[in-house]
């Protein structure tokens, strides 16, 4: 378990300033909300904590500086993220998906990678699997499962990492209100097993829900941090981000 | 200095050449996404055209011939570029069109079947393959400032500036080029605003294919006409293409003719200081453009909106059995120990494409990173084979394996552009990349024998000589080396390795974020490919007994490439069944001694594979596996499970998400 610690983060593309000095803090074992409207740089933020565009600025991952480190090396010292777009291997089965994040599985040396590859129904992607639900669709390729199983399958292969922070870039994108309340608890449940979450979501409900803290990021600049409770009273975040009406 | 300006007018010629085969390579990729490497063969083909109806008033036609009376030049370049715009549309409407939504590599496959559809056709329709052309421009010397240049190479630049500049006119300021520019774009926004895609890309397809045409009239009495030579122009306009970043006219051109001036220069310096390298220096600079340009701007040429998310075959799960590589064997040795004769250096020449079509399998298959540049690989460790044993005499087995290490070495430091570069640039890159060695290294006397070729001596095991390609001895250790090398292969699709290998293909930023090393899993492919392809070149050392850059030209690698995608690129029996058909396999031997094929066996197989790559774009390998699992399915009959209630629901808004996966 450790925090996530950004110092003066900023990525520019061209003259537009997507993330513009951006300082904030997950707390450790916390599971924190990232909102803000679209456009205010909240996938930006996640592509520069894991390395995907170039940023200036510091990450801290607890006490290790890992700004500067290649992605799949962030991933490795322990910030595991998914994707918006999900980016599941469609020619892998969903349980092989799911092995694929198992950790260490990438960091064996030379010699293990010309053994014979683990086979991916192990009772602990099987266990996985079950508890989400996908059991059913265990040997099925992504392509041919529900959008909202796939959204789950990305979050299982993010999760058997067992990372020390999780960021998830809008999870609950394609479920149902049943299925996300469903995965609100079942952050609150990985949280208490000891993962700092940071939590993209355009789902309202499911970040003021449940979230600890929540961030609001506006035009690349953070508006707002507070408990969902603050959040919700704050002035400027109403005027940029809920508009007139109240949050739903 | 005033040589040096004289040499840099003299290339005006060649320039002009790069600069309008560019332009028709910006203009087919802008309209129509497609990387047109066939715009050189299309020019070559229409400057024949050309010189027949000029010089024997016979207009010939891919079918039939028509005698006219003696046209004038205006009314034949007329007739000529017609028939350039008919085979431009020809060749959208019947390949490029229904491959639309395609993957880049499937393209880029498809229009290396064009070019030899249109190689073919002129060996086989036009018989004097040297076909001269008096000049159509007026040529008269001009002398200014001590310079002198002959006229036609002004007045060949002024035309392509000319018709770049309306292309530029076109594109800017009519509704035809904005909908081009929009098509360009986002494919699917510009349809949706009622433009056609279908429409511009034909217009782009005949336009290009016009521009190609008429430099191949015009520059014919310049640079002579040769079905290889002239095809080999594109690689210098691609390279001034991606110059222009593959958008933009004006700097396509403008390096077009820089290039050409350049390398025109080099060749004088080449002649003054004998210490510079003496052959290929030329035909290294565009190579060197194409990288230093990709380094400059980052990586990646600007990606263009498709309507679809193309994809790579699927990789079949699990593999082949030990039972299948066992049976395939026994066949292999039985048909060793039946066959003879020609028959049996076929079947040598099948084992060793074999092993060309596994490194292809490796690096595009399953890495998914397409390298045009395999040949190269063999070819490198070949002729160090080559130099070992006769001028160093080391022999078996030190000698092949310090060549096939060179040629991993090679492999790696050729994926480190890939590290950056994706998709069908990469394919650029490594076409130049061919091209350069080729002509820099492997054309060299020095160092390969050049055009005589260099000697292999024969393969010799515990002192007793194995013979070459058509005996036993050889025929066997060829099957055991490549049988060898294809388990490898299997084995690797099931190692963890292999497995990543999969994920970088399959999508690099969820690989870099499993914490996959891509960097290090695409060095550790690109290795693994060029030594199988390194291992091909020693062997086809062996079995020829002598080795000459022939083998290892361009064209052999794209034929390789094109082949393997159509036999299935992503398993190991698609490079067997490759294999079988290449130029010289057993197969294409077979027909083209019962069927009797003779002069038509090249056009034949390149429509052969036209044909195939529109019908089963999957590759036949796959196709035949579908078949097969449909048909084991259906006697089997399995239990099919009820789905649940939750799955139907699930399928209701998956079709469309299913449909335009598949199609």
């Amino acid at each position: 378990m450790l925090s996530l610690a950004l110092r003066d983060l900023s990525v520019a593309f061209g003259g537009v300033h997507a993330l513009d000095g951006v300082t904030l803090e997950v707390a450790q074992g916390s599971l924190t909300g990232l909102i803000g409207p679209n456009g205010a740089g909240k996938t930006t933020l996640l592509d520069a904590c894991t390395g995907y565009v170039t940023a200036h600025g510091e990450v801290r991952l607890g006490d290790r500086r890992i700004d500067g480190l290649a992605p799949y090396r962030r991933a490795r010292a322990g910030l595991v993220r998914t994707f918006q777009s999900l980016d599941l291997f469609d020619d892998l089965t969903v349980a092989e998906n799911v092995a694929t994040g198992m950790p260490g599985e990438a960091r064996r040396r030379w010699w293990h990678q010309l053994r014979r590859m683990p086979a991916a129904d192990t009772p602990v992607v099987h266990d996985l699997l079950a508890s989400l639900g996908l059991d059913s669709v265990a040997g099925a390729l992504p392509g041919s499962v529900s959008q909202g199983q796939r959204a789950l399958v990305a979050l299982a292969r993010a999760l058997i990492a067992r990372p020390d922070v999780l960021l998830l870039d809008e999870p609950a994108a394609g479920l149902d209100s049943h299925e996300s309340e469903e995965l609100g608890r079942r952050l609150r449940d990985v949280c208490d097993r000891g993962t700092t979450v940071l939590l993209v979501e355009h789902d309202m409900s499911l970040v003021l829900g449940n979230c600890d803290h929540v961030h609001v990021l506006d035009a690349g600049k953070l508006l707002a941090s507070g408990t969902p409770a603050e959040v919700r009273k704050d002035p400027a975040v109403l005027a940029a981000y809920l508009g007139e009406g109240s949050p739903s | 200095m005033i040589e040096i300006l004289q040499f840099a007018l003299l290339g005006l010629g060649a320039g002009t050449i790069y600069a309008a085969l560019g332009t028709g390579v910006v203009l087919t990729y802008q309209a129509a996404g497609v990387i047109n490497i066939s715009l050189g063969a299309m020019g070559m083909y229409i400057g024949y055209t050309y010189a027949f109806l000029h010089n024997e008033d016979l207009l010939v036609l891919p079918i039939g011939t028509i005698a006219t009376p003696d046209l004038p030049v205006w009314a034949a370049m007329l007739v000529c570029l017609a028939v350039a715009a008919l085979l431009g549309l020809v060749a959208y409407a019947l390949v490029f069109r229904p491959l639309r939504s395609a993957s880049g590599l499937l393209k880029l496959v498809a229009a290396v079947g064009i070019t030899m559809v249109l190689q073919s056709l002129v060996v086989l329709r036009f018989p004097t393959t040297s076909a001269s052309v008096p000049p159509i421009l007026a040529n008269d010397p001009v002398h200014f400032g001590g310079l002198t240049v002959s006229w036609d190479r002004f007045l060949l630049a002024a035309v392509v500036i000319v018709i770049a500049a309306l292309l530029w006119v076109l594109t800017r300021f009519t509704r035809t080029g904005l909908a081009m520019r929009a098509v360009a774009e986002d494919e699917r926004a510009a349809t949706l605003l009622g433009h056609s895609p279908g429409r511009l890309s034909a217009l782009a397809w005949m336009g290009s294919s016009m521009l190609a045409g008429l430099l191949g009239i015009l520059a014919g009495p310049i640079t002579g006409l040769d079905p290889v030579t002239n095809s080999l122009f594109i690689v210098p306009a691609l390279a001034v293409a991606i110059v222009g970043r593959l958008r933009s006219f004006g700097i396509t051109v403008a390096a077009g003719i820089a290039l050409g001036m350049v390398q025109s220069v080099v060749l004088k310096l080449q002649g003054d200081y004998s210490w510079l390298p003496q052959t290929g220096l030329r035909e290294v600079l565009p190579f060197l453009v194409i990288v230093v340009t990709l380094a400059v701007s980052g990586g990646s040429l600007p990606s263009r909106g498709t309507e679809e998310d193309p994809r790579l075959p699927a990789v079949p799960r699990g593999g082949a059995s030990p039972i299948t590589v066992g049976a395939t064997l026994l066949v292999g040795v039985a048909l060793v120990l039946t066959l003879d004769g020609p028959y049996r250096t076929a079947l040598t020449t099948t084992v060793v494409s074999v092993l060309v079509c596994l490194s292809i399998v490796v690096v595009t298959g399953m890495l998914g990173q397409i390298s045009l540049a395999q040949m190269t690989f063999a070819g490198a460790a070949g002729f160090v084979l080559s130099n070992l044993t006769t001028r160093a005499h080391i022999g078996f087995p030190f000698a092949p394996l310090i060549a096939v290490a060179l040629a991993v070495i090679l492999g790696v430091a050729v994926a480190v552009p890939a590290l950056r570069i994706r998709g069908v640039t990469l394919g650029v890159v490594t076409l130049g990349l061919a091209v350069a060695v080729s002509e820099f290294v492997f054309k060299n006397p020095g160092w390969t024998g050049g055009m005589g070729g260099s000697r292999v001596p024969e393969l010799r095991l515990f002192g007793a000589g194995l013979g070459n390609g058509g005996d036993i001895g050889f025929a066997l250790f060829a099957l055991f080396a490549v049988t060898a090398c294809a388990i490898g292969v299997i084995w690797l699709r099931r190692t963890r390795l292999g497995g990543q290998m999969l994920m970088v293909r399959a999508n690099e930023r969820a690989a870099a974020a499993a914490g996959i090393n891509i960097a290090g899993i695409k060095l550790t492919g690109f290795g693994i490919a060029a030594g199988l392809a390194g291992t091909a070149g020693v062997l086809l050392g062996y079995q020829q007994e002598s080795l000459a850059f022939q083998n290892f030209d361009v064209f052999v690698s794209l034929t390789y490439v094109a082949v393997v995608y159509l036999a299935g690129i992503s398993r190991v029996s698609g490079a067997v069944i490759a294999g079988l058909m290449a130029p010289g396999g057993l197969v294409y031997y077979a027909l083209d001694r019962w069927l009797d094929l003779g002069k038509y066996n090249a056009i034949v197989s390149a429509i052969g594979l036209l044909l195939a790559l529109v019908t089963t774009p999957g590759g036949v390998a796959g196709e035949a596996d579908r078949q097969l699992r449909w048909l084991v399915g259906r006697l089997r009959r399995p239990a099919v499970p009820e789905p649940s209630g939750e799955q139907v629901a699930a399928l209701g808004e998956e079709t469309g998400h299913a449909v335009s996966r598949t199609t």
